[in-house]
């Protein structure tokens, strides 16, 4: 059964675009680009596991390495979920159904993250101390505890997506967006949105318990068909005038890929960033993430705007 | 870019969103030196400040709400004025009026409720100014709890103008809910629009990306609480 579903997944490819843009108010505040996305598998028309991750280092100013953090964040997680899909893959169905639920994957997936990343953060922390401009700011954020966790410094949001054959995994934590358009054209956030997720307001690799903040989502592809998803992070989401602007968006890139073609898509994604992290939009880092579905380009459903 | 490449997908982008809220006293007290009116002429004088902000900063665009409170709370500005269109319109004092400051908190926790605030919005800012303690004392006990129990609540900058020596500074602190962050004291009327005025700028500077929070109630909010007396435009710079 195993090999059968693969051998059904084979036949789908998937196009990967990815995109990442510093925030206006972050070139204004010298700050550096806090957001960051990796991904990895077998791109452009080439069939197999696919691994997008992206995150958003915190601007506050108690989080002064979050991009490295973020940077730690995506690359650790291309890694794991990587391993992942290595159990999945060679697993029969049970083993694979086992594999898949939530009770697993938060026993694998996710304290692998949580504690790989607080790792890799020490071992950065030990190779490069806090400066003495960083202990000044520790010492006027009498609030924060560095000693007992300096990871605060690091501090970021994760978004994880992997498609494993028919199994879409996602995990997040903190802000930012998931969005997927359907088969049949019908748009959702696999995630639940965390209502109090407000205002600049998250949840963090950092904290205490993260675990706990972490959202999981599994779909079955074979079942309910996936045309695209979106990773984004809040500098997208915070621009659009829309409160609810997931079926617009997604419905326009849809029409946009089948009239233009990847390639177009590929070439504009920069601007819609740009326009984004620019003063007319959140004027934040933006990172748009996009897998988007061969099945999509070869029909012509949606109307487009051109 | 030529035209396909401006072609964004969505409904379109603007900037986020900066809902300013005043909670003004208009309670009976108010009238004593000719307090209402300094109030009046310093919220009027704090916009220019506001929209100098808003264009320099290019990141968002500031919405004024206000709401009064004496015998009870009211809107005095319900709908979101942008602040280069606002028109103050004057409050007056209610005679012999008490000071329902919880019920106040409670309306604002209402308009910054889930249902009601865009998420996409920066934090909310919110003043109380008062020259008194609540009188509603159950009401603003359950006003802080609603308040303290929203996301954007909690978010929320909260800062207080105490004017005279009758203003309560122990309420208005829990109301702030920040050790970092203390209450600003207009000793008399003239310092009113002083201390809003510092208030305001660093209302500006916490709402700005990558802001220190405490950083700014060092440079802006304890030297305006410093200065009793001869507070001007050079201390609060």
């Amino acid at each position: 059964m195993t090999t059968q579903l693969f051998e059904k997944t084979l036949e789908q490819f998937w196009y990967v675009e990815m995109t990442s843009e510093k925030g206006f108010m972050h070139i204004r505040n010298n700050m550096p680009l806090q957001d960051s996305i990796s991904s990895s598998g077998n791109l452009y028309s080439e069939a197999g596991p696919i691994f997008l991750a992206v995150a958003d280092g915190h601007g506050d100013i108690s989080h002064f390495r979050s991009s490295t953090g973020a940077s730690i964040a995506t690359s650790l997680t291309i890694e794991i979920l990587q391993q992942f899909a290595d159990k999945v893959q060679l697993a029969g169905q049970t083993e694979k159904d086992r594999l898949i639920s939530s009770d697993n994957i938060v026993e694998t997936v996710l304290k692998d993250i949580v504690s790989n990343w607080k790792t890799a953060v020490l071992d950065d922390l030990a190779n490069n101390p806090f400066n003495s401009n960083e202990i000044k700011t520790i010492e006027a954020r009498k609030l924060t505890d560095y000693e007992s966790n300096p990871t605060v410094a690091y501090g970021t949001t994760l978004i994880g997506c992997t498609i494993i054959g028919s199994v879409v995994l996602f995990v997040q934590i903190g802000d930012g967006d998931v969005v997927v358009m359907a088969g049949d054209g019908s748009v959702y956030n696999p995630i639940p949105i965390d209502p109090s997720l407000v205002s600049n307001r998250t949840t963090s690799l950092c904290q205490k318990n993260p675990i706990q903040s972490f959202r999981i989502s599994v779909i079955n592809i074979e079942s309910t068909p996936i045309d695209m998803i979106m990773l984004s992070t809040d500098g997208f989401g915070n621009s659009q005038i829309e409160p609810n602007w997931y079926k617009g968006v997604l419905t326009d890139i849809a029409s946009f890929s089948q009239k233009h073609g990847m390639l177009w898509v590929r070439e504009n994604l920069p601007n819609w960033a740009k326009l984004c992290a620019s003063r007319e939009g959140s004027g934040d880092d933006t990172t748009i993430g996009l897998i988007v579905s061969e099945h999509l380009l070869n029909r012509h459903e949606y109307g487009g705007k051109i | 870019m030529n035209d396909l490449n401006s072609l964004m997908p969505g409904g379109g982008i603007s900037r986020r969103s900066l809902h300013f809220f005043i909670l003004a006293d208009c309670s009976g007290s108010m009238k004593v030196d000719g307090r209402i009116q300094s109030l009046n002429y310093a919220i009027a004088s704090i916009a220019p400040t506001l929209i100098n902000w808003e264009r320099e900063q290019e990141q968002a665009q500031i919405f004024v709400r206000a709401i009064a409170f004496a015998d009870q709370a009211w809107w005095h500005i319900e709908s979101p004025q942008p602040i280069d269109l606002l028109n103050w319109v004057p409050l007056t004092h209610v005679e012999k009026g008490l000071t329902s400051m919880g019920a106040a908190i409670r309306m604002v926790a209402d308009a910054i409720s889930p249902e009601k605030f865009e998420p996409r919005s920066l934090r909310p800012v919110i003043l109380l100014i008062t020259d008194g303690k609540p009188t509603d004392v159950e009401e603003f006990e359950i006003g802080l709890r609603e308040l303290f129990s929203l996301p954007a609540g909690k978010a929320a900058i909260r800062l207080a103008v105490a004017i005279g020596q009758g203003a309560n500074v122990s309420y208005l602190s829990r109301f702030i809910n920040d050790p970092d962050i203390p209450v600003l004291v207009a000793e008399n009327v003239d310092q009113i629009a002083v201390k809003l005025t510092a208030a305001t700028l660093a209302i500006s500077k916490m709402s700005s990306i990558g802001s220190d929070r405490k950083q700014v109630s060092e440079q802006i909010i304890l030297p305006a609480v410093n200065s009793f007396i001869q507070a001007d435009d050079d201390t609060i710079v």
